[in-house]
Order: C-alpha cells, then sequence, then structure tokens
C-alpha cells in the first residue's frame, strides 16, 4: 500500500515495484483513503508520505499503529522532508524505517524485502 | 620626573642639576659625560626626558637624536647648548628634538620650562595615539563583527530558503529517479545512447539532491557528534577517497604529517567531508596533473591574527595549544579578486560543469561551527594552499 498525495511518485513507484519485484501495490493519494484501505485490505507493508493535506502521514501512522488490527503492518516512511525532527518523530511513532526521497527502485525494493523479513521472523 | 643628562661639561652638569633641583624636588638626574653611556643608559633604563648638550665628544646632538629614533625610543629630547643658532635650533626641532635652550642668563628658568613643556607634550601624543589606536581595534573589530553578522544572515538565509525548496525539489526529483529506473528495467535496452542517456538523467537526479544536501547543511548547523579524534587518521581517511582520482589524474601525493599523535575533538565525517572537498578542489585546479602536499602539524598559537587573539569573538585564544591541516597544490591558483571570494556560497571558478560553488562554503561553515579556522592563499598559475587550524584536544 502507498499513501501519497503525489499523483505521479506513487504511480512510477507502483510500476517498478511491480516490475522488479514480487509485489502487488495498491495507491491511495489522500490520508483518509489511506487509513480505510489500509484498513480493509490489511496490505503487508505500507509505503508513507508525510505531507500530506487534511490527515499528514504522521497522524495516519499514529493511528495505525495505536489500531490493534494495523499496528503489525510495517510501514516505511518516503518522504522529501529531510529535517532530522521529522524522522525522530516518525522513529518515536514506530515507523520501521524512513527513507528520504529522491530513492532509487531498487534501494527502495531491497528496504522492502528487508523489512518484511524481519517483519516474518518476528511473527 | 626622570631625567637622564648627556653633557661634557662637569660645571654644567652640577649647574643644570642645581637648576632642577631649585625648581623642583620632583627632578631625579641621571647624568653621564660620554653619549656612547647615555645611549646604554637609554636602552637600559627608563627616563621621562633626555637634556643633551648639543656639542658632545665625537657627536652631537643630531647623533643622539638618529640614534635614539633607530632605536625606536621617541622620548623627549631638550638640546641645551652655548650657541644661540637659530638655524641649529631649526634643524633639531625639524629631527625631532622637544626644545632647544641657550645656556644663557635665563637658562634656569627656560630648561625647567622646555622640559616640563616636552613632556607634558610627549605624554599628550601618546594618549592620543593609544586612544587613536583603540579607536582603530573598535573598527576593526566591528567591521569583522558587522562581516560575522552579515555571513551569518546570508547562512540563515540559504538555511531557511534550503528548508524549504528541499521538499519541493526532492517530490520531483523522486518522480524522474523512479521514472528513469522503471525506463531502464523495461527497455533493458543495449542501445548505447538509451543506457548513456538514463546513466546521465540519474547522475542530474543525484547531483541535485547533493545540491539540496549542501545547502541543507547551513541549517543543521547545531547537531555536531563530537568525538576525541586522531587528526592524522583524518587526513588519511579522507586521502583514501580520493587516492584513486590522483592517481588516475597523474597527481603525486606528498604527505608531511606530525608525528605526536595529537588529537582533535571533532565530528569526524564533517571533518572529512571538508578534507575531501578541499582535496577535490585541489585535483580540480591540477587537468594536467601535479604535485599535492599534505601537511599536519601541532603548535601552540602564538601571533594574533583574524580569528585568533584574546577578544570574545576570537575562535581560538592565543596561547592555546592548535592542530593545522594545509593542502598545498601546484594547480592553476585563484586570482587576487576572486581568492577573498572562494568561500563564499555559490562563487565558483569551475564553470557551469565544475562545481556548485558550495564547496567550501559548506567547509568553512564546518569549520566555524568547530570554532575552527580556514584560509586560503594563492597565486594564480603557481598554486593554492588551503590551511584549516582546529584546537588541539587535550591529551
Amino acid at each position: 500500500m502507498i499513501i501519497d498525495d503525489e499523483v505521479d511518485f506513487p504511480k512510477l513507484v507502483k510500476r517498478n515495484l511491480e516490475l522488479i519485484g514480487d509485489f502487488t501495490v495498491t495507491i491511495a493519494n489522500d490520508g483518509k483513503q489511506g487509513l480505510d484501505l489500509t484498513r480493509s485490505l490489511k496490505p503487508d507493508l505500507v509505503l508513507l508520505d508525510i505531507m500530506m493535506p487534511r490527515i499528514d502521514g504522521f497522524k495516519i501512522l499514529e493511528r495505525l499503529k495505536g489500531d490493534a488490527d494495523t499496528a503489525p503492518i510495517p510501514v516505511i516512511v518516503v518522504t522529501a522532508r529531510g529535517d532530522e525532527a521529522s524522522r525522530a518523530r516518525a522513529m518515536q511513532l514506530q515507523c520501521q524505517a524512513y527513507i528520504n526521497k529522491p530513492v532509487g527502485a531498487v534501494d527502495l525494493k531491497v528496504k522492502i524485502e528487508d523489512i518484511l523479513q524481519k517483519s516474518d521472523m518476528e511473527d | 620626573m626622570k631625567i637622564l643628562l648627556i653633557e661634557d661639561n662637569p660645571d654644567y652638569v652640577e649647574i643644570t642639576k642645581r637648576v632642577l633641583k631649585k625648581e623642583n624636588t620632583d627632578y631625579q638626574v641621571d647624568s653621564t659625560e660620554h653619549p656612547e653611556e647615555g645611549m646604554n643608559k637609554l636602552l637600559k633604563g627608563s627616563y621621562d626626558a633626555i637634556v643633551c648638550d648639543y656639542r658632545l665628544p665625537g657627536w652631537t646632538a643630531f647623533d643622539i637624536l638618529r640614534q635614539m629614533r633607530e632605536n625606536g625610543n621617541d622620548m623627549p629630547l631638550v638640546v641645551i647648548t652655548a650657541l644661540g643658532s637659530e638655524k641649529a635650533a631649526v634643524g633639531l626641532m625639524k629631527e625631532g628634538a622637544s626644545d632647544y635652550v641657550v645656556k644663557d642668563e635665563s637658562y634656569e628658568y627656560t630648561l625647567d620650562m622646555a622640559i616640563k613643556r616636552s613632556v607634558a607634550y610627549h605624554r599628550e601624543k601618546k594618549e592620543k595615539e593609544s586612544l587613536e589606536e583603540a579607536i582603530r581595534k573598535a573598527y576593526i573589530e566591528l567591521q569583522e563583527t558587522q562581516n560575522q553578522l552579515i555571513q551569518a544572515e546570508k547562512l540563515n538565509a540559504i538555511g531557511q530558503l534550503a528548508s524549504g525548496v528541499a521538499h519541493e525539489v526532492r517530490n520531483p526529483l523522486g518522480i524522474i529517479l523512479q521514472g528513469v529506473d522503471y525506463l531502464e528495467a523495461k527497455l533493458a535496452s543495449k542501445d548505447k545512447d538509451i543506457v548513456e542517456t538514463l546513466a546521465i538523467l540519474k547522475d542530474g537526479v543525484k547531483r541535485a539532491d547533493n545540491i539540496i544536501d549542501n545547502l541543507l547543511n547551513f541549517s543543521r548547523a547545531a547537531a555536531l557528534d563530537l568525538q576525541l579524534e586522531d587528526a592524522n587518521s583524518i587526513l588519511e581517511n579522507s586521502l583514501q577517497l580520493v587516492k584513486n582520482r590522483c592517481k588516475f589524474e597523474n597527481i603525486e601525493i606528498v604527505k608531511e604529517l606530525m608525528t605526536d599523535g595529537a588529537k582533535i575533538l571533532v565530528d569526524k565525517n564533517k571533518i572529512e567531508q571538508v578534507c575531501v572537498n578541499i582535496l577535490l578542489n585541489a585535483i580540480q585546479a591540477m587537468p594536467e596533473g601535479g604535485r599535492l602536499i599534505i601537511r599536519s602539524y601541532s603548535r601552540r598559537l602564538e601571533r594574533a591574527r583574524n580569528g585568533v587573539g584574546r577578544r570574545q569573538g576570537d575562535y581560538l585564544k592565543i596561547g592555546e595549544k592548535a592542530v593545522t591541516f594545509e593542502f598545498e597544490d601546484t594547480g592553476v591558483g585563484v586570482s587576487d579578486d576572486n581568492i577573498n571570494k572562494i568561500f563564499d556560497p555559490f562563487f565558483t571558478t569551475k564553470g557551469p560543469d565544475g562545481g556548485t560553488g558550495l564547496g567550501l562554503s559548506v567547509s568553512r561553515n564546518i569549520i566555524h561551527m568547530h570554532k575552527g579556522l580556514i584560509y586560503a592563499e594563492s597565486r594564480l598559475g603557481k598554486g593554492t594552499k588551503i590551511t584549516v587550524i582546529l584546537k588541539m584536544a587535550a591529551r
């Protein structure tokens, strides 16, 4: 699941991940849709943007991790906000990784696989 | 008041001493008949004024004056003489004598007046000079503070701009990179031009991202991870990163490193970033190859210079031990007009493809964050030397 208000970025990430990896990707272009889809679809992993109108990435992360149903789903924050404060806040809200844009397709795929592997081991 | 009397006539020594005693009991008169001895006394002792006969064995008052000035002595000198020559008086005054007194019937009165007037004038002159010096120093300090404020304001503005721009630019960069990666994977082309074009696009994204990183470094000034580090290891690590490039560019590396194992309290990654920046600049300045000298030494700072002194704003204090890194190349050099600008943000002499003009300004910012100094010396066509001075850590 990719939650990002940008249109083009998630579209291209979806294409890349489905092309070079064994993934099925769903896109939500706003926070509310992202929350709803995550709750209903229970994806294996969420790629989450921070700067979004209305419900931003921090709030989504807080709600996902605060809900017993969605808390185990690993979340990777993928954002253009490179400042330390944002990273620290996201880590405090228990995201599994924090990646700065721009990120290449291969790097992103490797990170996703790494997080999924760790998540499987914990299960 | 302490007076040195140089007079070869014993009668006048007595008369002068008596005159001065009569006029003012505060006078302490030290006398000699020999000019050479007088000059020695001047070197050793401290006097308020000199009273000197015009004609002395083998000397005149002119010789005494000249010798005094050569020794850097500007003490008031009153010439006494039996000759009432106006020409001699004017000549002596021109040469720097304070006054000229004729040994006539008014000698008692005029000598005392001449000494007092000369000493008072000399004191006033000294006070004025010291005030002027204080004003000059204050002016320089004010100018330096103003420069620092302008620099800080510039950096602050860049920091704010960078944070805002970073987000806006990194989103489209993310899109471009994902797009290029997709095309690369999808086309899996063997067409050399397509492969090269995609590589150029990726490189462009990286360069743009690096510029943003450099800009953001301005606004992350406070975050230093300070650890005790071996100064030479930082140089060696940085050199390791550029060694192959030097070999490729036909550049000989000469290391002259200290052997006392001096340590510095620094953010290792940031200081290595500075060293690599400087080394890369040096390499780029030697397109035809050349020699790159890397020097390190530790010493106690003894001379005041810009940033080294006893003032509150000085990064390094006199008497403090410091480690110095020097990076000297035999490259194209920088002109006198440009040397003061090379630490300014966005200033570059490398042309549109050579650099962002941020490397050295970021480096200076990092060194200043460490309360250290960085400066450049260069001669066009001969080469450039960049010096970094950091406070040495206590052992």
